[in-house]
């Protein structure tokens, strides 16, 4: 069975009230099918959405969960405050009607990217397969696991992006990395600056060419025309003999948004991370 | 008022200087408050939290998803709990250092595991079957004065699914 997927990167700790009124109101417009109706920190999720009181929803602290009315799609947010964090991390995920796919998907994406404090930001729609793949690669695209839960933390960030998916929202980082201009002139169907610094990217015209045997190469030849537009050494490819290119990030020890509790045992290389921030 | 999530505490079946270890007996292993108490505990360390559980026993995929965004991961036991795998049967290797203080897991492989939406569990799906149910509030005080919502009216899933060969490289 196939689902779209939606994933939003912010360096931010999403404690701010005005971010979830910004993924709510984008919710709302776009994609109101994956509104919250269940949510919490724990399962069962036992709170129930009141759009009255978006504040007690939007409570992300130690992290927050949420499924729609019709249980077939969910949401997570995972907030960086592990040392070694770089971004945090809102996921929304499941099935929604067709008229919603095809008029909402980018709309919701480049409304977030107007709102929030994106890094990075992708709509795509998987089968169970590819997102088995889109998720093996969260892990498997550092070069080397150093021991620690450093990868598993961080993704694929430091090394390069996993692909260039059907929807694409690129902030500073990457406006940097990839520069303003290239991404202006990319070769994609929708190509907007939606403010400084901030590109929304989509591939095609429509998200259904993911969906029709007859279009999928089509669409396939557009995405690698992109990245081979935009740097095709910033993006994953298990063949590469040469080193990948992605912005530098810096985790939440390094931020200052991760301290060491008194009395707790930390990690493997926490304290070496903690040394080298102490020696700068 | 804000949600108070972390009222309640909880001590990890095993703890070292690089993980963190929870055995789990039960059939339907869901991200339920224990084992967010623990994750909460794993991202604040740095240590990797490991869950055993008996094979056959499959966790929900959200589980398995926490533990791995946080480097540790669900093993399974075999042969009467002389060896271990993963999510999807791989064998992995599993040893403690003599005064128990380290734990080494060689071999284990990320699962996404089912769909984490629909049919095929996830999120909450055991508990509550009915999604018009009443709700129970995590906090009593909070919910006196919530007014009743109207859930969104479920409609038919229209998502085609995708043709072969896969887009991703």
């Amino acid at each position: 069975m196939s689902e779209l997927r939606v994933e939003l990167f912010t360096p931010g700790i999403l404690r701010d009230q005005a971010e979830g009124r910004a993924l709510l109101d984008a919710l709302g417009e776009h994609l109101p099918y994956w509104m919250p109706h269940r949510y919490g920190w724990s399962e069962p999720l036992r709170n129930v959405y009141d759009p009255a009181r978006p504040e007690h929803f939007w409570d992300t602290a130690h992290g927050l969960a949420f499924r729609n009315a019709a249980r077939n799609a969910s949401g997570e947010v995972d907030v960086r405050m592990g040392p070694w964090d770089i971004l945090s991390k809102i996921t929304l995920s499941g099935r929604v009607p067709r008229s919603q796919l095809e008029s909402g998907t980018g709309p919701f994406l480049s409304q977030c990217g107007r709102a929030l404090d994106l890094t990075y930001a992708m709509a795509h729609i998987f089968t169970e397969r590819q997102a088995a793949d889109y998720y093996r690669l969260w892990f498997e695209t550092a070069p080397s696991d150093d021991g620690t839960v450093r990868n598993a933390a961080q993704g694929p960030f430091p090394h390069c992006l996993r692909d260039l998916y059907w929807a694409n929202v690129f902030g500073p980082p990457y406006t940097e990395l990839f520069g303003a201009s290239r991404l202006r002139t990319a070769p994609a169907a929708v190509v907007t600056e939606l403010r400084p610094g901030y590109f929304y990217l989509q591939v095609t015209a429509s998200i259904r060419d993911l969906t029709d045997a007859a279009t999928v190469p089509a669409y396939q030849a557009a995405r690698d025309a992109v990245k081979e537009h935009l740097g095709p050494e910033c993006f994953y490819d298990p063949a590469a003999a040469t080193p990948r290119r992605a912005p530098a990030f810096r985790t939440a020890a390094e931020e200052g948004l991760w301290k060491p509790r008194e009395g707790v045992t930390l990690g493997p290389g926490v304290q070496e991370l903690l040394d080298r921030i102490a020696n700068r | 008022m804000p949600r108070t999530p972390l009222a309640k505490g909880t001590i990890p079946d095993g703890q070292g200087s690089n993980f963190l270890l929870e055995v789990k007996g039960t059939s339907e292993l869901q991200l339920r408050y224990q084992l967010r108490l623990q994750l909460e505990q794993s991202r604040l360390t740095g240590q990797p939290l490991w869950i055993i559980k008996a094979a056959g026993q499959k966790a929900d995929p959200s589980v398995t998803r926490a533990v791995e965004a946080r480097g540790g991961g669900v093993l399974y036991t075999a042969d009467n709990g002389k060896t271990y795998t993963d999510g999807d049967g791989n064998p992995v290797q599993v040893q403690v250092s003599k005064g128990g203080d380290q734990l080494t897991v060689q071999g284990y492989k990320p699962v996404y595991g089912a769909s984490a939406t629909g049919s095929s569990g996830g999120l909450n799906s055991a508990q509550s079957p009915d999604p018009n149910a009443p709700s129970e509030p995590v906090n009593p005080g909070v919910a006196e004065g919530t007014a009743p919502v109207t859930p969104v009216a479920p409609e038919e899933p229209e998502i085609p699914d995708l043709p072969d060969p896969e887009v991703l490289p």
